[in-house]
């Protein structure tokens, strides 16, 4: 097979393995051939990315004939005098409970807080290894919690990465160990590694949840002051409690 | 989804059906969109990340690395959607959780092994290029993109008509690449 055909055959994909293997060799041993195989290859990512930039207009289209008719479904049948209305209720409603009663502490844990996907272990279904730390986010990504909380506490200390600490106290959080959940995500704070904003977010939101505003502004403005993440939310919040 | 169904999108993909890459988009659309929920992104960014998965899926398969479908459409967009989110949402945390790890997701996801990902900006030889493919005439230009977007084999380009023969088609990609690197050449 000449260098030629090895080229042809490799941008028409239909090399053999040991034709493949050969390419690859001469690619590191044959100055000559690599250029030309640049050359080409670089050809081809020209031309795929003026393909897709024309695909991603085309959907754009789609998805502006998609969006108005969302946008009308919504409108038919939709009264806006009584959804007026009840805005103004509501609104009169929320303004005198605000006034006798203060910060609603429950309405807003349950407004802001949300589990913390798993963004760590992808789980797919060609996983031949069914490995303990795969079984643990499988049951996390289940929302079956009190197996989370078990087999996140079970995994060996080789396999305690410094992640595991941050969705072991999710799971706690979510079966209402809040004080496991406190230490862990202090831990997290303390050790400065990973998920250190996020874990302000969470500790934020358990002093909500135990209604001790002065914890839960103080977790938020240094959120705020050093990280990005939920920064919108976490200034919103904090314009409530003060 | 059965197998022959996906089979047959597959392939009405393949042939570049209009027909076929709407209805795709739109059956994947709200699934997505509710998949994605869980990651707390704002809608725009959503549909945004869903069309470059989209993208991303079509161009592997009309590039031939998706030969054929070992799992349902919406499994292999949800791959690549889950991925760009991960990669968004590292982007976002720039300044949190150093130690977090994309490779983690590439390499343990089957699919994602099976498809190409490009990059989205050019290098400057790409630039170059680009400039130079885009002055080449209409037939040079799609007979490049038969070769090599499409991973057409001469045999493939030469059942679609437009050639006589296998040699002649050989002869006009031949010319074509010459006329690019002398244009190339020229204005450096």
């Amino acid at each position: 097979m000449t260098n030629e055909d090895l080229l042809y055959g490799f941008f028409s994909n239909s090399l053999t393995e040991t034709e493949e293997k050969q390419l690859f060799e001469l690619l590191k041993t044959d100055a000559n051939f690599k250029k030309q195989f640049e050359f080409e290859n670089n050809l081809k990512q020209v031309i795929k990315h003026d393909e897709s930039i024309k695909l991603k207009e085309k959907l754009k289209a789609f998805e502006a004939e998609i969006a108005p008719t969302n946008e009308q479904k919504n409108k038919s049948g939709f009264n806006w005098r009584i959804a007026a209305s009840i805005v103004i209720l509501l609104g009169a409603s929320w303004f005198g409970y605000q006034s006798f009663f203060g910060v609603n502490y429950g309405d807003l844990y349950e407004a802001n807080y949300q589990e913390y996907p798993n963004t760590e272990f992808a789980i797919t279904r060609s996983d031949t290894v069914n490995s303990l730390e795969r079984k643990a986010f499988v049951a996390y990504e289940a929302q079956d919690y009190e197996s989370a909380v078990k087999l996140f506490e079970n995994l060996p200390s080789n396999l305690q990465k410094p992640y595991i600490n941050f969705y072991k106290a999710q799971a706690y959080l979510k079966i209402d160990s809040i004080d496991k959940a406190k230490t862990l995500f202090s831990f997290i704070i303390n050790e400065n590694t990973q998920f250190v904003a996020e874990s302000h977010w969470y500790m934020a939101m358990i002093a909500l949840k135990e209604k001790d505003k002065d914890k839960a502004k103080k977790y938020l403005r240094v959120l705020t002051e050093n990280y990005d993440y939920n920064k919108a939310k976490a200034e919103m919040l904090l314009k409530k409690l003060n | 989804m059965s197998n022959q169904q996906v089979e047959i999108s597959l392939e009405d993909l393949r042939q570049g059906s209009e027909v076929a890459l709407k209805q795709v988009y739109e059956d994947n659309r709200a699934k997505f969109i509710n998949f994605a929920k869980r990651y707390n992104l704002p809608q725009d960014d959503v549909i945004d990340i869903y069309q470059d998965a989209y993208v991303i899926f079509y161009n592997n398969i009309m590039s031939g690395k998706i030969e054929k479908f070992t799992s349902t459409i919406s499994t292999y967009l949800f791959s690549v959607g889950k991925y760009l989110i991960f990669d968004k949402m590292k982007k976002n945390n720039k300044k949190v959780g150093p130690d977090f790890d994309l490779t983690i997701v590439r390499d343990e996801d089957e699919i994602m092994h099976t498809m190409e990902i490009e990059e989205q900006t050019l290098t400057h030889e790409q630039k170059l290029l680009h400039t130079h493919f885009s002055s080449l005439g209409k037939q040079c230009q799609e007979l490049l993109n038969l070769f090599y977007y499409r991973g057409y084999t001469i045999k493939d380009i030469l059942d679609l008509g437009k050639y006589n023969s296998e040699n002649v088609i050989k002869s006009a990609k031949s010319r074509c690449m010459k006329t690019l690197r002398e244009r190339i050449n020229s204005s450096l």
